[in-house]
């Protein structure tokens, strides 16, 4: 399993020194609309995790991904 | 190929036999509705933003006091009042107020970069400007620049002179403070048909947003068909998915206040969970760009029978595929789906199509549902290259004549003679047609399919985008020698998710291109992607063969 870090850096093609616990969707260019289902769809992949329209809405910061991953 | 729609009436008040329509007493304008309903209801519910419930009294007042405002500053009725604020409450009630002070309003988003938003500013020449606090800090650096003063109210601001005194001198700015003491506006200074109701600026080929200015006349005129077409009535609860410097918006807002409903804003992160909002506020009409639901199927969100509340599930703003039709069906059963079409310049939309499940999936081309047939009181006609009507069933560009065109571009002579033509072949009398620029073709059954652009012309997630707009921001970066934009990757239907930039240059550094441009152009006209190349490949005829390199996109980057 890669590191939640390289995930989110990865889906939102940022480096991954850009990727801190408060970095938040719309906060940056790059984690928009399109890169935040990417990401999403992502988690999924990666962590076996499923992301309901409740999770698409709230893990809308690196500190609750990085929650909710920690908790499956 | 001609068709020639009923003529309007000239300004009567017939047609309007349902009561949902635009109350006339008030000049037929786009606040007149709003008002009407205000009076008969003040306590119903007129807009939901975040955890606020506002209703039409409420609503009404504080248009009313932040009009009262900019017209004593002014000392006369204001021409035009921008609004600068994103899905806020203050951006709402701006729009309202600044047709209660008797102008056009123009919607100024904060996310855009101020460049753009400065040279929309000083081209619309505003009177005064309405601001939400989280947009003042993007307002102060706006106004350093700027050569008029307009008025400046912060209705949410307990201190705008502290925020003031780093703007330049001799502005009037009126605050919280200021509005508590003030009295709303009794009576609205008065307007007619032909003036502006709003002013929005769209992309432009040449690298200058361009202005479109939309008369009352323009969108009362709309308004009555959507009313009547989709039996509008004070219980309904609208989506309010656009932002507001998109004209699909005023549909959003317009809509509902002219009949007495709800609409209910939507966060960006919203959007991305349609079936969630809906449930949450008991929606009953939805409108958005396909783009959302194609996301929802993406991520298996689209489930049947998810949306029981939809009576009607609208899209704009770009092509439908049929398979967004067909899942969106199935996921809101109860509701009518259908598909319109048109440009700012023909007034939100002009054109719409009912989908039906049992008949509809054979009417459609390549994948798209068609666009329909034009509203009633518009004529449209098929042209060919030699700009004469094209033979029935064969493909041309798409003109169209009626009620809903709007006067020409702002302040723009040029480019309104381009666009806008006089022609006393295709209808009865000599009329104005706006060429669209969009290839359709009108099918055996009498409705239109839409085939694509004739020009550069782009959608990226339901905005247009001339992808000579981009380029131009390209070529302005450093080092960058030649620059051509390439709408990619492209969604089911062909609809563009982002656009892919290939730059030539000796020493082209993809980072500093990058934040150079989005010093200049809003998100969604940013590039996704750049890649360097030694030279452009070229067609046949010596042009730039953008398909050689959307067929490159298709081919992962070298190493």
């Amino acid at each position: 399993m890669k590191p939640i870090v390289q995930v989110i850096a990865e889906q939102l093609r940022v480096p991954e020194a850009r990727v801190h616990d408060e970095l938040a969707f719309g906060a940056i260019p790059e984690w928009d609309s399109l890169n935040h289902v990417n990401l999403m769809v992502a988690l999924e992949t990666e962590y076996g995790v499923t992301v309901d329209e409740d999770h698409m809405v709230e893990l809308t910061t690196v500190r609750a991904i990085r929650t909710f991953i920690a908790a499956r | 190929m001609i068709q020639d729609g009923r003529e309007p009436g000239s300004g009567d008040s017939s047609g309007d036999a349902s009561g949902h329509g635009i109350d006339r007493e008030d000049g037929r304008s786009l606040r007149s509705g709003f008002l009407r309903h205000a009076a008969r209801a003040p306590q119903a519910t007129a807009l939901g933003v975040l955890d606020r419930v506002v209703s039409y009294g409420e609503l009404e007042h504080h248009a009313r006091l932040w009009a009262g405002a900019i017209v004593d500053r002014l000392g006369r009725p204001a021409e035009r009042v921008g609004v600068l604020g994103h899905r806020s409450e203050v951006a709402y009630t701006g729009a309202l107020a600044a047709l209660f002070a008797g102008a056009a309003f123009v919607p100024l988003n904060p996310t855009f970069p101020v460049d753009r938003t400065r040279a929309m500013l000083e081209a619309a020449e505003l009177d005064a400007i309405i601001a939400d606090d989280a947009s003042a800090v993007q307002l102060a650096s706006l106004l350093r620049a700027a050569g008029r003063p307009p008025v400046v109210v912060l209705p949410q601001a307990a201190d705008p002179h502290g925020w003031a005194a780093g703007v330049a001198a001799g502005r009037a700015i009126i605050g919280a403070g200021e509005l508590a003491g003030m009295t709303p506006l009794a009576a609205l200074p008065p307007v007619v048909v032909d003036d502006i109701a709003y002013l929005l600026f769209t992309s432009g080929s040449t690298g200058q947003p361009k202005g479109v200015p939309v008369s009352h006349g323009n969108v009362v005129a709309f308004l009555d068909v959507v009313a009547e077409r989709y039996t509008v009535a004070p219980g309904d609860r609208f989506s309010q998915t656009f932002d507001q410097t998109f004209d699909l918006s005023v549909f959003d807002l317009f809509l509902p206040w002219s009949s007495g409903a709800s609409v209910y804003a939507m966060r960006p992160i919203d959007l991305l969970a349609p079936a969630r909002f809906v449930t949450k506020h008991a929606l009953t009409i939805w409108f958005s760009v396909p783009s959302l639901p194609a996301l929802m199927r993406r991520k298996g969100f689209l489930r049947p029978a998810i949306m029981p509340s939809l009576r009607w599930s609208l899209f704009c703003g770009e092509p439908l595929p049929q398979a967004t039709a067909e899942d969106w069906q199935a996921a809101a059963p109860g509701s009518v789906v259908e598909n319109l079409y048109g440009p700012t310049e023909l007034t939100i939309a002009c054109f719409a199509y009912r989908w039906s499940p049992e008949r509809s999936p054979a009417a459609c081309r390549d994948g798209l549902v068609p666009i329909g047939r034009p509203f009633p009181g518009l004529a449209a006609a098929v042209i060919d290259d030699a700009e004469r009507p094209a033979a029935d069933g064969e493909p041309g560009e798409l003109w169209v004549s009626g009620p809903q065109t709007v006067p020409g571009y702002w302040r723009n002579p040029a480019a309104t003679a381009a666009r806008f033509v006089a022609r006393d072949d295709l209808a009865a009398q000599t009329k104005r047609f706006y060429r669209t620029g969009d290839r359709v073709q009108r099918l055996p059954s009498g409705d239109y399919a839409y085939l694509g652009r004739v020009d550069h012309q782009v959608k990226v997630l339901g905005y247009r985008v001339e992808l000579g707009d981009v380029e131009a921001a390209l070529r302005a970066a450093p080092g960058v020698v030649e620059a051509i934009a390439v709408a990619w990757p492209l969604e089911d239907g062909g609809a563009a998710s982002g656009l892919v930039g290939f730059l030539t240059g000796p020493a082209v550094d993809p980072a500093a291109v990058l934040a150079s441009v989005r010093a200049t152009l809003p998100d969604y006209m940013v590039p996704r992607e750049l890649r360097i190349v030694t030279e452009l490949p070229l067609n046949a005829n010596g042009k730039v063969d953008r398909r050689a390199l959307a067929g490159q996109l298709a081919q992962p980057p070298e190493a």
